[in-house]
Formats: C-alpha cells, sequence, structure tokens
C-alpha cells in the first residue's frame, strides 16, 4: 500500500513553504506530489520545484468540494500508470489542500473509496498554523477549526515573525486537539522524517503513537474536556471496566449515527471484556471509522480505556451514558442468552 | 432520562422530556403535545428491548400510537431520530485499517 500524506492549513499558513523545503530532501525523491488551488490560476506550483512528472496540480476549485470527481480519479490514475510504468515508481503520496479546504471529505474518500483503497493507505495528516494570525483565523475561519481538529501533527509557521505569540496559539490548538504534537519550522524547514511518519522512527509501531494521543489530563484517571467557541469541544473518556466486543460495536455505530458531522475526530485505545491482554485502538472521522486495529499487548501499564472526542455539541456526560447504558444493555442480553441455554 | 435529553439537544430538537407512568418510561413532547412514548418491553421478550410509540396525526394517546420495538438502544435512538425526522447524516462507514507499521 502506499502511505498518503495530507499537508493541510489555512489560506497562507506555509503549506507550500514547507512541501517546497521537504522536496529537497533526498527521503523524499520518491514522492508523488498533488496539489490543490482555489482559483483559476494556479501559483503554489510554481513555487515548487520537481523533476519529474509526479506532480499533479488541481486547480479547477476547492478539492473537499470535488473530492469524487477529481483526487479519486487522480489518485487512480498515479497508481495505474505506476503500473504500467509509465510513471515513477512513487513510495508515497503527499496531498497539498486548499487553504479552504475541510479536509473530512478528502479524508473520507482516502479511507473508503474502493479504487483508492486498493492502492493507498492514509498515513498521516498535517496541518500548518500560522504563528501571527492563527489565532484570529481560528476565531473567524470553521475552516480552521477543523484543520486542526483532525491533524496528526500540527506545524507552527512563521515563530520568527511573532516568537512572543507561541505560547499563546500553542494553548488554543491544544484546546482544540490535545492529542497531537505541535513541532515549529524554523522559516519552513523541517526535516521529512519529523513531518511524515511513513519515514519516521514512529512508523515501527503503532503502539508508540497510542500512548502519545492520550494527553496527560487522562492520566489522573479522570475524565476530562474542555468546551471551545463555535461549540467545538474536546473531551477525553476514560473508562476503568472494560468493554464487551459487542458494545464497542454499537458504540461506532451509534457515534456515527447520533453524532454525524457534528464528530470532527474519534481516537482512542479500548480493554475489552472478552480480549483483555489485546486492547483494539480506534480511529474514526465524522462517520467513517477505521476497522479497530488489536494490538498484541497495552503500550504501557495503563489498561484503561481511553478515548479521545473532538466535535461539535455533543457532551462528555452523553457519550459516557451512551457507553455505560450499551455496555449494561449487553452484559443484560449475554445474561439473558446464558439462562436460556441453560434452561433449553 | 437526562440521557434523552442530552440526545435531543445533541440532535438540535427542541423537545422535552417528561418521565411517564407504566409501562411507559418516558414521553417526548413538542411544543407540549406528546408525540411519543418510550417503554421497556416485557422482561420476557427475548427479541426487544424497547418500544417506541409514535402519535398518529394529532392523537396524543399512546394506545392509538403507531409501535416500533427496538432490539437494543441504538436502535431505540434510530427510532426516535425518523420519528422526529432527524438527519444526522450517512451511516457508520468502516475502513481498512492503516497496516501496522505503516
Amino acid at each position: 500500500m502506499i502511505p498518503v500524506s495530507i499537508i493541510t492549513g489555512f489560506l497562507g499558513s506555509g503549506k507550500t513553504t514547507l512541501l517546497a523545503h521537504m522536496l529537497r530532501d533526498p527521503a523524499m525523491s520518491r514522492t508523488a506530489i498533488i496539489i490543490n488551488e482555489f482559483g483559476a490560476v494556479g501559483l503554489d506550483h510554481d513555487l515548487i520545484e520537481t523533476s519529474d512528472e509526479s506532480f499533479i496540480q488541481l486547480s479547477n476549485g476547492c478539492l473537499c468540494c470535488n473530492v469524487r470527481t477529481d483526487l479519486v480519479l487522480t489518485l487512480i490514475d498515479l497508481a495505474s500508470r505506476r503500473s504500467a510504468g509509465t510513471l515513477p515508481c512513487f513510495e508515497r503520496v503527499v496531498i497539498e489542500t486548499s487553504g479552504l479546504a475541510d479536509p473530512a471529505p478528502i479524508l473520507h474518500a482516502l479511507m473508503t473509496d474502493s479504487g483508492v483503497c486498493e492502492s493507498y493507505a492514509l498515513d498521516d495528516v498535517i496541518t500548518t498554523v500560522d504563528t501571527v494570525t492563527g489565532l484570529s483565523t481560528i476565531e473567524k475561519h470553521p475552516e480552521s477549526v477543523r484543520q486542526i481538529a483532525v491533524a496528526d501533527r500540527i506545524i507552527l509557521t512563521k515563530t520568527d515573525l511573532a516568537p512572543a505569540g507561541t505560547a499563546a496559539i500553542c494553548k488554543r490548538i491544544s484546546s482544540i486537539n490535545p492529542s497531537s504534537p505541535v513541532t515549529i519550522a524554523i522559516n519552513g524547514v523541517l526535516d521529512a522524517s519529523t513531518l511524515f511518519r511513513s519515514l519516521g522512527p514512529h512508523s515501527v509501531d503503532i503502539l508508540e503513537s497510542v500512548s502519545k494521543w492520550m494527553p496527560p489530563e487522562s492520566a489522573n484517571g479522570k475524565s476530562y474536556g474542555h468546551q471551545h467557541t463555535e461549540e467545538i469541544s474536546t473531551f477525553c473518556i476514560v473508562r476503568e471496566q472494560p468493554l464487551h466486543g459487542v458494545t464497542l460495536a454499537l458504540l461506532l455505530s451509534a457515534l456515527a449515527d447520533n453524532c454525524g458531522a457534528d464528530l470532527l475526530r474519534m481516537k482512542g485505545i479500548v480493554a475489552i471484556t472478552e480480549e483483555p491482554e489485546r486492547p483494539a485502538v480506534i480511529h474514526g472521522v465524522q462517520h467513517v471509522y477505521h476497522a479497530p486495529v488489536w494490538l498484541d499487548h497495552w503500550p504501557s501499564d495503563d489498561r484503561r480505556t481511553r478515548i479521545v472526542f473532538i466535535g461539535r455539541n455533543i457532551r462528555q456526560t452523553w457519550v459516557l451514558a451512551l457507553i455505560d447504558l450499551l455496555d449494561a444493555e449487553v452484559s443484560d442480553q449475554t445474561m439473558r442468552l446464558g439462562a436460556t441455554a441453560g434452561a433449553i | 432520562m437526562q440521557f434523552l435529553v442530552d440526545t435531543l439537544e445533541l440532535w438540535r430538537v427542541e423537545a422535552t422530556v417528561e418521565a411517564a407512568g407504566a409501562p411507559c418510561v418516558a414521553v417526548v413532547q413538542v411544543d407540549k403535545r406528546a408525540i411519543a412514548w418510550i417503554e421497556r418491553a416485557a422482561v420476557t421478550d427475548m427479541t426487544f428491548r424497547w418500544i417506541v410509540r409514535f402519535a398518529v396525526d394529532s392523537l396524543s394517546d399512546p394506545t392509538k400510537a403507531r409501535a416500533r420495538p427496538c432490539t437494543s438502544l441504538v436502535g431505540l435512538l434510530n427510532a426516535l431520530r425518523s420519528g422526529l425526522k432527524v438527519e444526522r447524516g450517512s451511516a457508520l462507514r468502516v475502513a481498512a485499517a492503516p497496516a501496522r507499521g505503516a
């Protein structure tokens, strides 16, 4: 499978500068680049030096609005040309979205389109945030909040222009997405292996990344939450008791059915009653979830269920109650069926 | 009860939830008119756990309501969303998990 990374971030936040520097790194030599520009005349591609044709510019509108016709067909075409040998054998794809793009439809396409999933796997989402204008952008543009919410890694740019603002923007970013690390790019320069999971040492095992998702507040054994403007809230559910496997399936279904697009991002590690030594890692964007990944063992001594939610108008108490009610229902049904089996 | 109140708020439905006499657990009201009654199914019922009854036309009478049995809490919420005409987007889709170590 070819890993796909998405670089997103609001207009002027330094996506193209970052990508341009990245592509000078020899480790990035076998990378196909897809750039989406909003507007009839694209400029970004002129700012990036590439030496081969593994470079596609999509300039007929915003990627998230034309994701089916543009991105999916482009990815399928790239894979097909790679197989036919008419394109260099690229080893990864980087997609730079337009600054106004909502990343969620793009992630959905990458995670669920059968044609795309034959050849590609979503690797990570990198979001650039401008230190100078980031705070006001977050307050004024919900797209910016969504871009931060779905990020696996956040790159803070232009810190040299406003060094005093770094702490404030980091705090704001953390209040939206506490589980993703923030890295500072000096003049847009960052080591590629720091940026892309498929190149970095942390690609070795998913175990390492699991613990990084969990914000420090979850370590005290209690669920916690933050409420923001625009009804966006971030909270972490911590549960001592394991869940039945069926409860997890019902929970994912209930979250998708009832939260819909209000659930921006959810990821976590879940203790399962039937598999006490093997936790399940869950990961979802809106109503689309990866199939749970079953770890071979717990990544640390902490064996509690911990799930981070980033969403709009979703109450932490509602999620906690939902989990408790579903698991109680499953326990009760198991007992009933057991009683029936005994009677027979 | 609080779970139902929070659920309606999550759906952005302007409705209230009141306790109701047996066999009902709760009744959902819109503009002070009962539109849905929620009951626990009989303990002996191995198939269904909940029954939701929706008011027919302008009748706020649970005995004349349209009944929808539900196998689980997930089904109960689905029935309520359907009865209240709440649109929450697509149902769950499961994508291939990323490869270990990818």
